[in-house]
């Protein structure tokens, strides 16, 4: 698996190329690490900008896992290795997801010791700890939601397309969720579901969202092993991988 | 590996893409050792059968057993066979060097070695100054070049070239050619071509195949079932033959399909009156057998 993930490294830095790199540390460095939070005001919401940011960064680059192979016509080559299905799919998709974590917790890191000179509100570890797991449910969701697409597409392009309509739909659907659904729920439901959160990470709802946490990335994850798995067989119908 | 074992062999093998089928019940043994050939017409199933070889593609029919074991079954290791598919493979932003070691990496070689190794094969080749080059700077040829480095870089029973010189020039065709010739010298490689004067350069055995079926294999110089040919020559271009005057050809040569010893030939020729100034047995060349095999309309 380590194999495929320095494959997988080097083709993202040299890919990249200063002109991306400038560009991806403008954005996620300086717009998401620090306009963006510091122009919230409020310590909880800054802090809850850097558990999404694992997903913008390792969705787009899961995108590029398969779709990206196909576009540059290295897939077959790299299926004829004697790499096996189940490290390709590890290295494909560990990669997004370190990387994604490696730049959310770097911004979060910066950020924290640019409101320590800036004398802001300090993040407590009760911010700090959601905050982190929320990153590493958004960068294994980024992940393995990007390499399903990356499965699907043709080419990055539109891999990238389907993707951005799954995370516009994920972050719309929260605030939407809450502005139009919750305000309609009988508040004798709103109370019970408040009731469940409380007693704070021990609590029956925490635990219920780890669950359901980590059984959506179980059956993610399951699929996608047969889905990559099936790399090995070309489409009967098409002739295409 | 011994040279007497077959490394693969295909036993009525089928495949079929949806109502396509690109593998007819193909019957195959490619030997241990040496330069095979597997030529054909666009989409006679040249790539399909290399396909199936590695375990990309599962065969609706037949047996297939590549160093004695099925390349469909869950635990094959492709580690025994490299190949270069008629896309290239290299990442096109890695330099030639990293595109190497990174192929290394996969098949589980250390970089250390893997970096003695990728400055080996790339001396071997003599591409070394192109190292540092990033794939999508290199030119075709060097690119196809680079593409054999990666390809003949680690040690392999069984080497697989899909169409190495297609989209060359005939000097850098040339060039790969004779790589190709030095680093086949001790082990297995399967050449799938449709250029026939190369298949008749490197390959030491050869197989036609036409609509997903073998129509004829063994040596390029010794297919079965092609009996050799006479060329005559005389002094006035024409011959008297058996009651006929045959014309020759714009050569002006005149090939007899006759199945006569030689010998008695040539005395009847001479008994005729015909002032014979060359005679010999002549050999169809593989072009001609492939046209004959191969050009029926489709």
């Amino acid at each position: 698996m380590g194999a495929v993930l320095r494959r997988e490294w080097l083709c993202f830095l040299s890919g990249m190329g200063r002109p991306g790199l400038i560009r991806f540390v403008a954005i996620y460095f300086v717009v998401f690490g620090f306009v963006l939070p510091g122009s919230l005001g409020d310590v909880t919401a800054a802090y809850v900008v850097f558990a999404f940011v694992p997903l913008y960064v390792a969705g787009p680059l899961a995108v590029d896992a398969f779709a990206g192979e196909r576009e540059r016509e290295t897939l077959e080559t790299l299926l004829s290795s004697p790499v096996t299905p189940r490290k390709l799919l590890g290295g494909k998709a560990l990669f997004p997801l370190l990387f994604g974590l490696f730049t959310s917790w770097s911004v979060m890191g910066l950020f924290t010791v640019w409101s320590a000179i800036k004398g802001w509100e300090m993040p407590g570890i009760g911010l700090l700890i959601p905050v982190m797991a929320g990153g590493l449910f958004t960068a294994v969701l980024g992940s393995l939601t990007g390499l399903h697409v990356s499965l699907r597409a043709k080419s990055v392009r539109s891999g990238q397309q389907w993707f951005s309509i799954a995370l516009l739909a994920m972050v719309l659907g929260i605030p939407m969720f809450a502005r139009f659904i919750l305000p309609r729920l009988p508040s004798g439901v709103l109370v019970s579901v408040g009731d469940l959160f409380r007693g704070g990470w021990g609590s029956a709802g925490v635990l219920f969202l780890e669950a359901g946490a980590l059984l959506s990335c179980t059956v993610l994850w399951l699929t996608l092993r047969g889905r990559v798995g099936g790399l090995w067989r070309l489409n009967a119908a098409k002739g295409e991988r | 590996m011994s040279s007497d074992r077959a490394a693969a062999a295909f036993c009525g093998i089928t495949v079929s893409y949806g109502g396509v089928t690109a593998l007819n019940g193909m019957d195959l043994e490619i030997p241990g050792l040496g330069v095979f050939g597997l030529l054909g017409r666009n989409g006679a199933g040249k790539t399909t059968a290399i396909r199936a070889l590695v375990g990309l593609v599962k065969p609706s029919a037949g047996s297939l057993e590549v160093f004695g074991r099925d390349p469909g079954d869950a635990g094959w290791s492709r580690d025994r066979i490299s190949v270069l598919f008629a896309e290239d493979g290299l990442v096109p932003s890695l330099t030639v060097e990293e595109n190497l070691s990174v192929w290394a990496g996969l098949c589980g070689t250390g970089r250390r070695e893997a970096s003695i190794l990728a400055g080996a094969v790339l001396a071997d080749i003599g591409i070394s100054q192109y190292a540092a080059v990033r794939v999508k700077e290199l030119s075709t040829g060097n690119r196809r070049l680079a593409a054999l480095a990666r390809t003949f870089m680690l040690p392999a029973d069984m080497v697989i070239l899909d169409e190495p010189t297609s989209s060359l020039d005939p000097v850098r065709a040339d060039e790969v050619r004779r790589a190709i010739g030095r680093l086949a010298e001790s082990r297995l490689v399967l050449l799938s071509t449709h250029n026939l004067p190369e298949a008749e350069e490197l390959c030491d055995t050869v197989a036609i195949i036409d609509r997903g079926r073998v129509v004829i294999s063994g040596p390029p110089g010794e297919l079965e079932g092609m009996p050799d040919r006479l060329l005559v020559r005389t002094e006035s271009g024409s011959i008297v033959f058996r009651g006929e005057t045959l014309e020759p050809s714009e050569d002006g040569c005149v090939i007899l399909d006759c199945a006569d010893a030689p010998a008695d030939v040539l005395a009847e020729l001479v008994a005729l009156g015909n002032r014979v100034t060359e005679f010999r047995t002549y050999r169809k060349s593989l072009s001609g057998i492939f046209l004959e095999l191969t050009g029926g309309d489709r």
